[in-house]
């Protein structure tokens, strides 16, 4: 953990966040203090803190300072897990939207308003989203718009459409426009059938109409004395919420949402499979799990229960919509779904490209499952087996990982249509490369099958 | 495009007094700040109806429920 300001703590003037002792603080600066000093004054801050929607923090006061125009040091409650929103399924994205909608209008109640609404605000933390800046709270200007009105359509409401009317993958758009996506390709890319909904199109075609229209260009007198009255305000805030209420996700043919009813494994090796992952991990004794191609994660609730904070990955966000919406159901509060490609995960990206972490940036985990994707990513993905050792020893202490063999039926699925190139593909040479990083503490051959689970500790380089 | 700069001096004056009482550190851009002036009062009697609709079936549910006591 790399000590002093973090690096995505640059825009807002009115404070920032930094590591001390690996601890995380948060400096508010004396240009916020009145503001920062309404927003506890007037109740805003416990009733959003008591409310669980605002992370809770403790007042340091005026200790360790930073800076010279440093006003008072706060300690907010540790994330288990600082995810993006691009790696946010449609519900994760949905649930952080109202979130922020909410917190909106509880502001609102107290003559207070959000000046920005970026998606990167809200964490999930023991399974519910959560804002975390403390200083985005700003007095209400009556007469005002809502001065964050176009980046919450550009975080929220542009990409959840475009995964609702286009595809769930569409997503991945915040990967590239850290800033939301733009709402005139949100609005090109929407199909005609959208301008049905009134909502998408007066806050996604008409708003980016009008956006374009005055890009870079003045407004007349009439218009600035205008004013936007509260109940303006209030409907600006209903309208967005019911527009985000009535967008669905629609999930159909993704081919993992059933894998684990189709004939990968038989009862008994399945039973068994998870009797050796439940003895592994109490082995280990996790306090963080990440759960790499987990599908609905299944085995990732074998790390939860043990009361692991456990971060379930997959690449398809079918399935990880599924493990989400199965994860509020059951109150499983220890899982974190998330979307992710293993095969190019989350690099550091913003700006300096130090803004937003990578993967391996948000690590080590303490123990790390690697269930039926090896031949994933040596077979499918062509990725040598030296690579993949390479790679999980940079993310995790532990791990605990299947080894399926070419005679498996799911490899020999992945080898119908291709040449078999994969010489090196056998249990001799795998266990040869992760030697290489892993001491191998213990093996199982699943009954019923001819895989087997490894446990393994990564060795001190 | 071709655009007199002694045009861009009002509009300017007065976009830059809108930005200035805005204040925060976010530009809202013209464009969405306009838009929500244009639509504003299509969402205040929006706002106001539902409130309305909302106070008007709470009166009708508690006159049924009274009567069904």
């Amino acid at each position: 953990m790399v000590e002093g300001k973090i690096p995505s703590s640059f825009r807002d003037p009115s404070g920032f966040l930094f590591y001390r002792k690996g601890q995380l603080f948060r400096q508010i600066n004396k240009s916020f203090k009145e503001e920062y000093d309404f927003f506890e004054e007037s109740g805003l801050k416990d009733n959003l803190i008591e409310s669980g929607l605002l992370i809770p923090h403790k007042d340091m006061g005026e200790k360790n300072l930073q800076t010279d125009d440093g006003y008072k040091i706060i300690k907010p409650e540790p994330i288990d897990f600082i995810s993006y929103p691009f790696e946010w399924c449609f519900s994760q994205l949905k649930d952080a939207a109202f979130t922020t909608l909410t917190i909106q209008k509880k502001a609102l109640e107290y003559d207070m308003s959000l000046k920005d609404a970026s998606a990167y605000n809200i964490q999930f933390n023991h399974g519910k989203p959560v804002f975390i800046d403390t200083l985005s709270f700003e007095r209400y200007q009556e007469g005002e718009p809502w001065i964050a009105y176009n980046q919450f359509c550009q975080h929220f409401l542009a990409p959840l459409a475009l995964m609702s009317y286009r595809d769930l993958r569409l997503s991945q758009m915040l990967r590239v426009f850290i800033d939301g996506v733009p709402l005139e390709i949100a609005s090109s890319l929407l199909p005609a059938r959208t301008y049905l909904n009134l909502g998408v199109t007066l806050h996604v075609h008409f708003h980016s109409r009008s956006r374009k229209r005055y890009l870079g260009g003045g407004i007349d007198s009439s218009r600035a004395k205008k004013k936007f009255s509260k109940n303006s305000f209030l409907g600006l805030i209903n309208s967005l919420e019911s527009v985000i209420k009535k967008l669905e996700c629609k999930i159909d043919d993704s081919a993992w949402v059933d894998y684990y009813r189709d004939d990968s494994y038989s009862e008994t090796a399945f039973e068994h499979k998870k009797k050796i992952l439940e003895g592994c991990i109490k082995k280990i004794n996790p306090k963080t799990v990440w759960d790499l191609g987990a599908n609905t994660g299944v085995f990732s609730r074998i790390a939860g229960k043990k009361g692991a904070s456990t971060v379930s990955f997959d690449s398809d966000p079918a399935v990880v919509e599924k493990n989400y919406v199965e994860c509020k159901r059951e109150g499983e509060t220890e899982i974190l779904p998330l979307v992710l490609d293993f095969t190019n995960p989350t690099s550091n990206i913003g700006w300096s490209c130090k803004e937003r972490m990578s993967i391996i940036g948000r690590g080590p985990c303490d123990l790390a499952l690697a269930l039926a994707l090896v031949h994933h990513l040596s077979i499918a993905n062509n990725v040598p087996f030296k690579m993949v050792s390479e790679f999980l020893g940079e993310i995790c202490k532990s791990l605990i990982i299947e080894f399926i063999p070419k005679e498996d039926p799911k490899v020999q699925i992945l080898l119908s249509s291709r040449k078999d190139i994969f010489t090196e593909y056998n249990q001799q040479s795998f266990e040869k490369e992760f030697k290489k990083v892993f001491k191998i503490q213990y093996a199982e051959k699943i009954s019923d099958s001819e895989r087997t689970i490894y446990l393994m500790e990564k060795k001190r380089m | 495009m071709n655009t007199s700069p002694r045009k861009l001096i009002i509009p300017g004056f007065i976009l830059l007094c809108i930005i200035e009482n805005a204040s925060a550190y976010l530009d809202p851009g013209t464009g969405s700040y306009i838009f929500q002036l244009l639509i504003a009062s299509f969402l205040g009697v929006g706002f106001l109806m539902r409130n309305w609709l909302g106070r008007i079936k709470g009166k009708i549910l508690s006159i049924f429920t009274k009567k069904g006591k």
